[in-house]
């Protein structure tokens, strides 16, 4: 299938006064028309820098040092302001994670949404304020015509969210990129959003790129998975195909951490350790120090990222072995014995 | 069986924008609403007085020369014989303008300046925040005479007015440029901001129309306050000769009458009143900027 968006060989590295730190280091990917692409990963493993990137909202001392972005035969990396400046939001928008403070609080919502419309679509202000209500009520807001008034102290954090979101696709953008658009709010106005966003994926043909660090929200929402793991890319397979066989040890370890109902467990599964400090990342695997299963050669070489099966990519030294003899069913065999 | 239709209750609550907020804790402060009276009388006197007054600001009546106040000249008459009530009115024309545009000038100056300089930061705002602080260390009125004596002598009088003006408006807008800055400083790091730039908007949008309405709190503060020194140095000035220069009055130059001890001792209608004038004005700007102040900080909510 065509691809909207890919992401190859990117990296963006932050120079700070103690270092070179490397976010984001060799990340490629790709985005199909009308899909959702989930990126996950803990806190601190590149994937908001990712996102961050592929808008151009790097600022110093960060700076995308390598690799290219495709966008409709544009390479993004390349673009001087001016020209990404017609991109965002326009043909590729993003959703913030804190809904609070994403909107300015000394304009009203009408005004925010028709700022963009105007900017982007050459409209003017009647039919802006018109496309604006219109908007607020596809997200699904109240009286829309009267919030369209409103300051945003005057919304609640749902209702702030499904602004942002109707000022992201008020201008019909081919990539939304939300950024964990749904960690601030409670778990009932989360299962809205999620759903608002995929119902309007589907009515506007809007590719997304959901970043987050929750795999049940991964596995509703999202048609491939990337799993990031200290700026690098470690899993990118399709979603059932991840959740059903996951080969690389850290998406194991992620997987077995999500509480199961159906277990009588005291304590929750994790993986052991911590993030290694972007300023020292290990010589070899980004993963070895945490691994269960590494190896001597895992602590020299670096893996590649590698396609072991159709569609399923693993950069994991190990992956051979883990796809033949399957140690995670053992594993859980031995769980539950 | 008899259903209730449920019917929408429209929302009754009347939704309060942040300017009717201010206005309502404004209200509440008494001191401030005096101050805003005794303003707006002086507003309005110095717009109507082509109404208030039969008289012109400049006729000379060489027949009643110094005459005391009376029914026919409310504050008497000046040693040209011109009807000094109209010349309070007059003055405070040109001593109010002088001071707003002053202001205006210099709320200019200082959100452009402050507004670039915070948001780029960098090299940038070294440079401008250095040219402020030379700004700022310039002794004001040493300064300010010198500009006005030099440019203003090569101009006729009528001219003097916007000299003065611009040379208060030039000199007095490094503090606003700080305070502009440092709270653009803070605000360029809200999430906000960022949600501006990736919906696509210049960095000139940013500034002038995001981050800018967002200190217009601080700005009016400042220009409230500013205006009454404004007025004040506007007074010395023309008090000293260098502002605004005779036949057209202000209350600076009308309080210059004070220099001449046998007016100060015996013709007290001549400089009592454009100095009571210039008092009000300043003390009522000040309360209002006070009340505006408390009014704006969010700090002070109830």
């Amino acid at each position: 299938m065509s691809k909207l968006l890919s992401v190859e060989n990117l990296k963006t590295h932050f120079f700070t006064d103690k270092g070179v730190v490397k976010a984001v280091d060799g990340v490629s990917f790709s985005v199909e028309p009308g899909k959702t692409l989930g990126i996950v990963g803990e806190s601190g493993c590149g994937k908001s820098i990712t996102s961050m990137s592929i808008m151009r909202l790097i600022d110093k001392p960060g700076r995308i040092v390598e690799g290219d972005i495709f966008f409709e035969n544009k390479n993004l990396v390349n673009l001087n302001q001016k020209e990404m400046r017609k991109i965002r939001g326009n043909d590729i928008s993003m959703i913030f994670q804190e809904p609070m403070t994403s909107l300015n609080p000394v304009f009203k919502i009408g005004k925010q949404i028709t700022e963009v419309l105007m900017l982007h679509q050459r409209i003017d202000k009647n039919e802006a304020n018109k496309k604006a209500i219109e908007m607020l009520e596809l997200v699904g807001i109240p009286r829309a015509d009267q919030v369209v008034l409103d300051y945003p102290h005057q919304l609640s954090g749902g209702m702030r969210q499904r602004v942002m979101i109707a000022m992201a696709l008020a201008c019909q953008p081919k990539i939304l990129i939300a950024d964990e658009p749904t960690t601030a709010l409670d778990v009932t106005i989360q299962a809205q959003i999620l759903e608002l966003m995929n119902d309007l994926k589907k009515k506007m043909n809007t590719a997304v790129i959901l970043i987050t660090h929750d795999l049940g929200v991964i596995a509703n929402m999202a048609d491939d998975v990337i799993v990031m793991y200290s700026g690098q890319v470690v899993e990118d397979a399709p979603v059932k195909e991840l959740y059903a066989n996951p080969i690389h040890p850290y998406t194991r370890g992620l997987l077995n951490s999500v509480p199961n109902l159906a277990e009588d467990k005291k304590r929750l599964d994790s993986v052991e350790g911590s993030v290694p400090n972007p300023l020292y990342l290990p010589e070899g695997c980004n993963f070895y120090p945490r691994c269960k299963y590494a190896c001597e050669k895992c602590k020299t070489m670096k893996p590649q990222l590698i396609e072991v099966k159709k569609g399923h990519k693993v950069s994991c030294l190990m992956a051979d072995s883990f796809v033949q003899d399957s140690p995670l069913r053992q594993e859980r065999m031995s769980d539950n014995a | 069986m008899r259903i209730f239709a449920v019917k929408a209750v429209p929302n009754q609550e009347k939704i309060m924008g942040p300017w009717q907020m201010v206005w309502s804790r404004f209200k509440k402060n008494k001191v401030a609403l005096v101050g805003l009276i005794i303003l707006a009388l002086l507003v309005v006197s110095a717009v109507l007085a082509p109404l208030l007054t039969p008289y012109e600001f400049d006729t000379i009546d060489t027949l009643s020369i110094n005459k005391p106040p009376s029914l026919q000249h409310l504050l008497g008459t000046d040693d040209l014989g011109r009807d000094y009530f109209t010349r309070i009115l007059y003055g405070g024309r040109i001593s109010l303008q002088v001071g707003l545009f002053a202001v205006v000038i210099s709320v200019i100056l200082g959100s452009i300046v402050g507004g670039i300089s915070g948001y780029y930061g960098g090299w940038l705002d070294n440079i401008l925040m250095r040219l402020t602080e030379i700004f700022m260390s310039f002794p004001f009125l040493p300064l300010a005479i010198t500009v006005s004596a030099i440019v203003g002598n090569n101009l006729p009088g009528e001219y003097k007015m916007y000299i003065t003006m611009m040379v208060i408006g030039f000199l007095s807008w490094p503090g606003l440029a700080r305070i502009v800055r440092g709270q653009i400083l803070s605000l360029r790091e809200q999430e906000f901001m960022q949600a501006a730039t990736a919906l696509g908007l210049s960095d000139t949008r940013k500034i002038f129309r995001h981050l800018l309405p967002n200190t217009v709190g601080y700005i009016i503060v400042y220009a409230t306050v500013g205006m009454a020194s404004a007025i004040l140095t506007e007074s010395a000035l023309s008090f000293l000769g260098l502002g605004v220069v005779p036949p057209t009055p202000t209350w600076g130059n009308l309080v210059q009458f004070a220099r001449d001890s046998y007016v100060l001792q015996y013709r007290p209608w001549l400089w009592i009143p454009p100095g009571l004038c210039i008092f009000l004005a300043v003390i009522s700007i000040n309360l209002i900027g006070d009340g505006l102040r408390d009014a704006i900080d969010p700090k002070s909510q109830r």
